[in-house]
């Protein structure tokens, strides 16, 4: 009997559609990728509005004709409110070339856009997009990376950080019409800090008001001789990180004034250096303190743990990244970290990290339960699909506005051998952006077939910088592609009511500077509530808009908006209208009678 | 009979004809092939040999030459096909070892399209199908495999894609399988330990995971999981202990195929980034091994001499930390 069954088993063919019918109809997906599909799912959709919107940037990165490893670490985009009138204008960092004594400037510059939108037939307003680098003196010239935005003088006006390979930038954004380069007077041109900086954070190390830096440095790379790296067919390629020393991170504290000193070497302790290529400054153990994640490329991952909360005299970091779950992945191997997406992605009112890798490796997230961190990417649905690709930069949204994070991720490869399909870029690196829908409950599944042309379309992206260009109440997304021109991509998915969002931004007392880190909590009647936190942080060498949105789906009643500040204040506030932006200032809110919580 | 009375039988008849782990590649099946067109056949993407290591240029030449001397011997509609399948796994084989995946691929399909019941070539297509990161085609691969013949390291390779997929009911039978015929593979074991974590079994995954670490006790990696089981019950003594001890080294999968493909790796170059990424895993003999081989292919090199230094260095430095 058992051998005529073997005889059937192998004439089915294929012993595993065997074993599917053998559990009666095919497996039960852990990860529930077709179970998951929602009905509304085929209704989300982006559209290219590059062509319209005015920006014509390229990032020129110089080396790739060498298979140089800076050829294939830029660029990044900074999405920010130049002037404050409450339109995204756009800093594109500028990469360069790489001369025999170094890093130098390449024939372009950064660029800066200023958005000054227009009003269409239809009544929509939209982004248009006006180059002002010359007016403005934004084009700073180096071996650009990435960009991170925060207002370092507290004057009210953004001024940004230009991370890059043999010099970084600080410059100053004075009074909304131009930049003055201040990295010197800021104290933020040692020889010694320089070195290759692809992403950093603002944030308030020490609550004391002012914003102070972390750069996550990379390798230290020497060009001359340059070295030569190899694919198993002998092949030249690209290099990984591991052919190089890793650069110390850099901790600037702010005295106060928007001048830094450097103290990383003493507030974030002795510890083996590793390669850095993101940040994200949050409070991801609820003590009060901002703390630091940092993606390293092919090595275990930082947690700097603020141990502000309970030391007297300065701040002081533990790393505690293994004990905590976000070193390693699940099977205990290092991965190569590239970017971040931090966000409340399953409703439990505690921020999770989505975290990008290269091909072969998932892309892993880690699910927070207060301070210690699950590797759930099988579980949620978002590992297996991002296998095939080298995802950089990253972000949550929510275009169907149902109130759950959903994801964007783009890619390209980072080595000619790795490269799936026939790529048309010019770098012949290209691989595709991915679109996962959440299904409420941290479960994902892949949408990109059905949300455009856009997620198709396969290019050499690295960064990604999101933020509502056309204030519509959604994420629109600026991609950046290594040698061709960046994109533009509108949420354009149906409003499934007027009144179906709500965006809050959240400043000072003046009501002209972001608060980045402070958090608000949602609470809605008859609904969970939802949980957004202030920042400009994270995704990949690029900065994001600050502002809070939340999806309201089909109507739902608000009750009260409870913000925690980073300086550790607490308020109440009434619900602003939905369908709009609001701005909740600091202090104008009432105090809680008792101490607030995030539970639900 | 119920589901699992079912699966039960299977696993103890698949187990009886499974060959034993770790013995030598088994033989090639008597020949039974399709007689196909030549039309039927997927054109061999030959990559371009510009660039590459002379070694490796000229192991792909003779590879070329042999392949073609062989197909024009064995005509395929004249039933030579055998001998043809035999020549395109060759080829396979010698694509694969450097890194040609889509050359490789192909090779293999058309083998296996040629002597339909060898089993070797839908399971070297599964190991280069996720080479190429297409887990579902390579878990078919696999099942092709093991449906031709029981060759243990498919079904392994099957239940741990399968398991990557999230496919964890279909990853479950398999592996009941496969511990009916080897229950102390430290693979298996390892296999089904993060399996057990997975799905929040701890107390079972402590269990798996020990043994394997005992069978294996080089396999650094497994102190991770380990330990995130011992803290999910509770212990967080032994959670720290093994968090102190976790590594990158894992366990690899006896597969006499697989070595066969190592068999015909030339040059320096693809031994010398194998020692290098073993390194850096901190797997001091398998990088001195692979050194040793590239500077086989190249010797007297300076920078992999002094890698293999390095790497001795490393090796004896664990061996005296380890002795008791």
């Amino acid at each position: 009997m058992f051998a005529a069954d073997l005889t059937r088993f192998r004439a089915a063919g294929v012993a595993r559609i065997a074993l599917l019918l053998a559990l009666g109809g095919g497996p039960q997906l852990l990860a529930p990728a077709a179970a998951a599909q929602p009905a509304t799912a085929a209704a989300i959709r982006f559209e290219d509005a590059t062509g319209e919107s005015g920006l014509d940037f390229v990032y020129r990165a110089g080396g790739a004709a060498e298979l140089q490893l800076p050829a294939i670490m830029g660029g990044g985009a900074a999405l920010f409110d130049l002037e404050g009138d409450g339109d995204l204008d756009l800093f594109f960092v500028q990469g360069g070339r790489l001369g025999p004594a170094g890093p130098e400037a390449g024939a372009d510059a950064a660029r800066l856009y200023r958005n000054d939108p227009v009003t269409g037939a239809d009544g929509r307003r939209r982004a248009r997009f006006v180059d002002i680098t010359r007016e403005s003196a934004a084009g700073v010239a180096l071996y650009g990376m990435g960009v991170a935005t925060g207002d370092v003088d507290g004057d009210g006006f953004v001024d940004l950080f230009v991370a890059g390979f043999g010099a970084s930038r600080l410059l100053r954004n004075v009074a909304g019409t131009h930049f003055e380069e201040i990295s010197a007077r800021a104290g933020m041109a040692a020889a010694g800090e320089a070195g290759m900086a692809i992403s950093a954070a603002f944030f308030d190390a020490d609550r004391d008001g002012d914003l102070d830096l972390f750069v996550a440095r990379y390798v230290d790379y020497p060009l001359d001789p340059a070295l030569a790296c190899f694919a198993p067919s002998s092949r030249r390629d690209y290099c990984g990180p591991q052919a190089f020393r890793p650069q110390r991170d850099l901790l600037y504290i702010n005295r106060g004034d928007g001048t830094f000193t450097e103290e990383g070497a003493v507030r974030l302790g002795k510890h083996r250096p590793q390669p850095g290529l993101g940040v994200v400054a949050a409070d991801l153990d609820g003590d009060g303190w901002v703390d630091l994640f940092v993606a390293n490329d092919g090595q275990p991952n930082h947690l700097w743990r603020n141990l502000g909360g309970a030391r007297s005299g300065p701040p002081a970091f533990a790393e505690v990244g293994l004990a905590s779950g976000v070193a390693v992945n699940r099977s205990g191997l290092p991965e190569a970290s590239m970017g971040i997406a931090i966000g409340d992605a399953d409703g439990d009112l505690l921020e999770d990290l989505l975290v990008t890798h290269l091909t072969g490796e998932t892309n892993t997230f880690y699910r927070n339960s207060g301070g210690l961190f699950d590797d759930r990417s099988l579980a949620s649905g978002l590992g297996p699909p991002s296998r095939p690709w080298t995802s950089f930069g990253t972000a949550w949204v929510d275009p169907d506005r149902d109130g759950d994070l959903d994801l964007v991720t783009v890619a390209g490869a980072v080595r000619l051998a790795e490269v799936g399909g026939q790529p048309q870029d010019p770098l012949g690196l290209g691989q595709p952006a991915q679109l996962f829908r959440n299904d409420g409950r941290g479960r994902f599944a892949e949408i990109s077939a059905l949300a455009g042309p856009v997620w198709a379309r396969r290019a050499t992206s690295h960064g990604l910088a999101a933020g509502d260009v056309d204030n519509d109440g959604d994420l629109d997304l600026v991609v950046v592609d290594t040698a061709e021109r960046a994109r533009l991509l509108l949420d354009e998915s149906p409003v499934p009511a007027p009144a179906a969002w709500l965006g809050l931004r959240l400043t000072d007392a003046s009501g002209r500077r972001d608060q980045l880190g402070a958090t608000a909590l949602l609470r809605r009647r008859g609904a969970p509530p939802l949980l957004r936190r202030a920042h400009s942080d994270g995704s990949y060498a690029s900065a994001s808009d600050p502002r809070l949105l939340f999806g309201l789906g089909g109507g739902v009643d608000l009750e009260a908006v409870e913000v925690s500040w980073p300086d550790g204040r607490r308020e109440h506030f009434p619900p602003p209208p939905p369908g709009a932006y609001a701005t909740l200032r600091e202090g104008q809110g009432q105090e809680p009678a008792a101490p607030l919580t995030v539970s639900p | 009979m119920t589901l699992l009375g079912a699966m039960a039988l299977m696993a103890l008849w698949l187990a009886a004809a499974l060959p034993q782990a770790g013995s030598p590649a088994p033989p090639a099946p008597p020949a039974a092939t399709a007689r196909l067109s030549p039309a039927a056949l997927r054109a061999v993407p030959w990559p371009e040999l510009a660039g590459l290591e002379p070694a490796v240029q000229e192991a792909l030449q003779q590879g070329s030459a042999g392949f073609t001397a062989a197909v024009a011997a064995g005509a395929v509609e004249a039933g030579g096909g055998a001998q043809v399948a035999e020549a395109y796994g060759e080829l396979g084989r010698l694509f694969h070892a450097h890194g040609f995946s889509a050359a490789a691929e192909t090779c293999y399909d058309n083998a296996g399209r040629l002597a339909r019941e060898d089993f070797r070539w839908p399971h070297l297509r599964g190991l280069v199908l996720l080479d190429e990161q297409r887990s579902e085609a390579a878990a078919a691969a696999f099942a092709e495999a093991f449906a031709r013949r029981p060759y243990y390291p498919a079904l392994l390779r099957q239940a741990r894609v399968e398991q990557e997929l999230g496919h964890l009911e279909a990853a479950q039978v398999l592996l009941a399988v496969a511990t009916a015929h080897s229950p102390n593979d430290p693979a298996l074991l390892a296999v089904l330990g993060d399996q057990a974590g997975l799905t929040g079994r701890n107390a079972e995954a402590i269990e798996l995971l020990e043994r394997a670490l005992q069978a294996a006790p080089g396999a650094t990696r497994l102190h991770y999981p380990l330990a995130l089981a011992y803290r999910a019950v509770g212990n967080g003594a032994a959670a720290d202990a093994h968090l102190a001890l976790a590594g990158r080294v894992g366990i690899v999968p006896l597969d006499p195929l697989e070595n066969e493909v190592r068999s015909r790796r030339v040059g320096a170059t693809v031994w010398d980034l194998e020692g290098q990424r073993a390194l850096q895993a901190g797997d001091a003999p398998a990088a001195v091994k692979a050194f040793r081989k590239a500077l086989e292919a190249r010797p007297g090199d300076p920078e992999l001499r002094a890698r293999l230094s390095a790497a001795e260095r490393t090796d004896a430095a664990a061996f005296e930390t380890a002795k008791p």
